[in-house]
């Protein structure tokens, strides 16, 4: 895990560091060659975290990049339905730019007429087990577009440790 | 920007080095090697923002409700998410490495491979086209496929994404 070859990096640093401070207060010939390795452990640990952040960095391009140009609706909500994050075709899909998804309650999008059954659907998909995806047609709308039909799937995401809930949301238009 | 910081501070620390029978820069030394923590702590940060960030993609890619495969050029199965194992019926690790084309049914090979090739020559958006797949057990399923390159990563790797739509 990242998270752990981090934290040994930062722990190694902290050896080196005291290592050195040690020997400022040993004989100074001592002290030359200590600092000698220790300026050139510094070299080997910051090279590594350099590659080490430039495969995270990688790694997250592609997978949000599958998240962006995904062929269809994809959007992130909180348990409520709240966007969180929205993706280019979602955006197309209710004539808005993402970011102004963003914050919006996605019941907002839906005529009022079918709310109630969408709220419904929404507390039954929070509540679902992890791993099983909620599947429904119902009535959305953007803010400056016609009703149309559209097929929701969605899914809940694991919590992350001190996190919120999420779901996830594939949306299509059906008619 | 980071390496000069850290090219400034292994300046200071051999300066001090040069110094230190004397202790005359004693000081200096201790100067250095806070702000070698202090960069540390900074890069660390940063770090741990950025596994955070990426895994929180990774569950994007791997709980998204529709299916999604990531091959290389050759259309060798890199990765796959849970929907796309469900699709499939196979478990991950039967997966990977293997030719996607195993997957697609005999007569959609040569369209396959057609798409396959338009996708490499000429990455951009590429029609979606109806195929058929095949699970592990031969059942075929009718899907709609949209292909979609992506830039080379860092280590020149130029993912294909393919997304699985079960139209059966």
């Amino acid at each position: 895990m990242p998270d752990n070859d981090s934290f040994s990096l930062f722990s190694s640093v902290k050896v080196v560091r005291d290592l050195m401070r040690r020997k400022l207060d040993d004989g100074a010939s001592q002290a030359q060659g200590e600092l000698e390795a220790g300026l050139q452990e510094i070299e080997a640990l910051w090279e590594e975290l350099r590659n080490q952040s430039h495969v995270l960095a990688s790694e997250r391009q592609r997978y949000s990049e599958f998240f962006e140009y995904a062929p269809d609706a994809y959007l992130i909500t909180d348990s409520h339905g709240t966007v969180r994050e929205a993706n280019r075709a979602a955006a197309e899909l209710l004539g808005v730019p993402a970011r102004s998804l963003e914050g919006r309650p996605l019941v907002n999008m839906v005529p009022e007429p079918a709310r109630r059954d969408f709220r419904a659907r929404l507390v039954r998909a929070s509540a679902q087990p992890e791993g099983e995806i909620s599947a429904w047609r119902g009535a959305l709308q953007g803010p400056q577009s016609a009703a149309f039909q559209a097929g929701f799937r969605v899914r809940a995401l694991p919590v992350p440790d001190g996190g919120l809930a999420s779901l996830c949301w594939l949306v299509r238009r059906v008619d | 920007m980071r390496e000069a910081d850290l090219k400034r501070i292994q300046g200071r620390l051999a300066t001090a080095r040069a110094d230190v029978e004397g202790k005359a820069s004693a000081q200096e030394l201790e100067i250095a090697l806070e702000e070698i923590q202090a960069l540390w702590d900074e890069l660390g940060h940063q770090a741990d923002h950025l596994a955070r960030q990426r895994e929180r993609h990774t569950l994007f890619f791997e709980r998204a409700p529709f299916a999604c495969l990531i091959t290389d050029v050759h259309g060798t199965l890199r990765e796959a998410n849970l929907a796309a194992l469900a699709l499939l019926e196979v478990p991950a690790a039967y997966l990977h490495g293997k030719p996607l084309a195993i997957f697609i049914a005999d007569e959609e090979r040569d369209a396959f491979r057609m798409h396959l090739a338009m996708a490499v020559r000429s990455p951009g958006p590429i029609e979606a086209w109806q195929s058929r797949v095949k699970s592990a057990d031969g059942t075929p399923r009718e899907v709609t496929i949209d292909l979609r390159p992506m830039p080379p990563d860092a280590e020149n790797f130029l993912p294909l994404f393919w997304f699985l739509r079960d139209t059966g």
